[in-house]
């Protein structure tokens, strides 16, 4: 039975060690600067690129499983820059005619689609990154402590915890089909009703655990405030470690310019 | 005299849509008791025990009255009587909703303005008190369900409670895990309430047993002596712990005129 697994990979390296607030600023800042990088800035992604290299490198963590996680994202990145050759302005390389219709495919477009892609697989990389050497609840407390407002704090962790929970469901409700249909020879219409159905009751089965998770919130004294207990001390290598990825993002971000 | 814990006088409770759950249920029971909660389904078990905390808590749709260590279930009492309450839910996925059973633990003290440091000795004892110590940073849904049920009481356990309203504590749960909540329930000094139809549990458990039925209280007395009631029993869906069957089970299950090939 296939369930939801969590994206973290137990490690003791320093990219583990590191406190979660920092980690989590530090994927931030990268993903920010490698956002603002402009068009056709190769040398300025290359730089990006090895400095994600070399913070997977220092993680220690598998490339294969990283590759495979960044692939799944980047379908919907793809299919976003697949448009920006065609609506680009600039010098054409090849056009479609159809009618009255043209289809112009441009050089400054091209470039632009190529740096989209560079710029969201590096951004997809950071952050694969981050949850795999953080586990879940210290990301949360990292944003509690870095004052996310409290309400989403809290919508936060309960959506991770029943995450696993409602896969599990998912996971019976399928098995249950499977118990009952004899092999999957029925039509592309039938197996979406019985979804739609898995869908429907998998949504009202969790109003109806919303409704109880609060009775029991309400019965420890819940009464609308978000309250945490939180305790994490800058450690001094933090300092530096920050200090140093900082420079390093701002010599990486300078390529572009130079 | 002093006053009971639970002291509960003509007691109704209707469902919004006009159903009656508790019909004039009244029942005393002093610090310390241990007390079974017997019924079929729909007998308004959860119900009564959502009252004690006062979940359901509703003005329009109560009647009668409900106290807890002297303090009167009312919107004013509610936080102070839900610190002496611990409801414990039969499914403790609904009960533990945090990501780390630190968390969990901590929310009861926390939400009732304790300072961190109290809160962590809380926890601390707390786990320690179901076996559960050094679990403090396992996140529920990598934890066996008997070891969410221990964590669930200790999220309870770790307030000021002085009464338990467990619903059924043992479903779900293998022989040995059953074995060890009810040594750990045994060991707790908080009066306990428990819904359940396991019986043996009651008989282990309990030494007073109360039936529900309909929403009315219809036995409740010594467990000894009810439980040995068949004719009680049988009116009210339930069955005693001791009762097999007459006979061998392939005897009894083998069709008639097949027990000899």
């Amino acid at each position: 039975m296939q369930t939801l697994r969590e994206p973290y990979l137990a490690g003791s390296s320093p990219v583990h060690r590191l406190d979660p607030r920092l980690k989590l600023l530090a994927a931030l800042a990268y993903i920010v600067a490698v956002s603002a990088l402009p068009d056709g800035a190769w040398r300025a992604l290359a730089a990006f690129g090895l400095l994600a290299a070399g913070a997977v490198g220092l993680s220690g963590l598998p490339w294969a499983t990283l590759l495979k996680r960044t692939g799944l994202a980047l379908p919907f990145v793809g299919l976003i820059a697949l448009s920006v050759p065609f609506v680009r302005a600039g010098e054409p390389l090849w056009a479609l005619h159809w009618g009255p219709l043209a289809l112009t495919l441009t050089r400054e477009g091209l470039v632009a689609m190529a740096t989209i892609l560079a710029r969201a697989w590096l951004a997809i990389w950071m952050s694969a990154l981050l949850v795999a050497a953080t586990p879940l609840p210290a990301l949360l407390h990292a944003l509690w402590l870095l004052r996310l407002p409290p309400i989403l704090c809290t919508t936060l962790t309960l959506m991770i915890r029943y995450l696993f929970v409602l896969a599990e469901e998912a996971a019976r409700l399928q098995t249950a089909r499977a118990a009952r249909s004899a092999g999957d020879g029925r039509s592309v219409f039938w197996r979406a009703r019985v979804l739609g159905g898995m869908v429907g009751s998998l949504l009202i089965r969790s109003i109806a655990r919303a409704e109880r998770i609060y009775l029991a919130m309400l019965a420890r004294g819940y009464d609308g405030a978000p309250r945490a207990l939180h305790g994490l001390a800058w450690r001094n290598g933090g300092t530096y470690a920050a200090l140093g990825w900082g420079a390093a993002l701002a010599g990486a971000a300078a390529l572009a310019y130079l | 005299m002093t006053t009971p814990l639970l002291q509960i006088e003509q007691f109704s409770f209707h469902y919004a849509n006009g159903r009656l759950a508790l019909d004039r249920v009244s029942l005393r029971g002093e610090a310390g008791e241990r007390i079974g909660l017997v019924g079929p389904n729909g007998a308004g078990k959860s119900t009564l025990l959502g009252h004690l905390n006062g979940v359901l808590y509703d003005e329009r749709l109560m009647q009668g009255r409900l106290a807890v260590a002297g303090l009167e279930l009312s919107r004013r009492n509610l936080r102070a009587v839900r610190a002496r309450v611990g409801l414990v839910f039969q499914n403790p996925d609904d009960q533990l909703f945090s990501t780390t059973v630190f968390d969990d633990v901590a929310f009861g003290p926390l939400h009732l303005g304790r300072p961190p440091e109290q809160v962590r000795q809380q926890v601390a004892w707390a786990l320690a008190q179901v076996g559960m110590a050094g679990a403090e940073e396992r996140m529920p849904h990598h934890l066996s369900l008997g070891e969410r049920k221990r964590v669930a009481i200790a999220t309870v356990l770790a307030m000021p409670t002085e009464l338990l309203a467990l619903d059924e504590p043992t479903a779900g749960l293998d022989p040995r895990g059953r074995r060890e909540l009810v040594a750990l329930l045994r060991t707790l000094p908080q009066a306990l309430l428990v819904a359940t139809h396991d019986m043996r549990l009651v008989w282990e458990l309990c030494p007073r047993t109360v039936v529900l039925d309909g929403g009315r209280i219809v036995a409740d007395g010594p467990t000894e002596e009810l439980l040995q009631d068949a004719a009680l029993l049988e009116r009210h869906g339930l069955e005693s712990p001791f009762a097999l069957p007459e006979g061998p089970v392939a005897e009894r299950n083998a069709p008639s005129g097949a027990r000899e090939r």
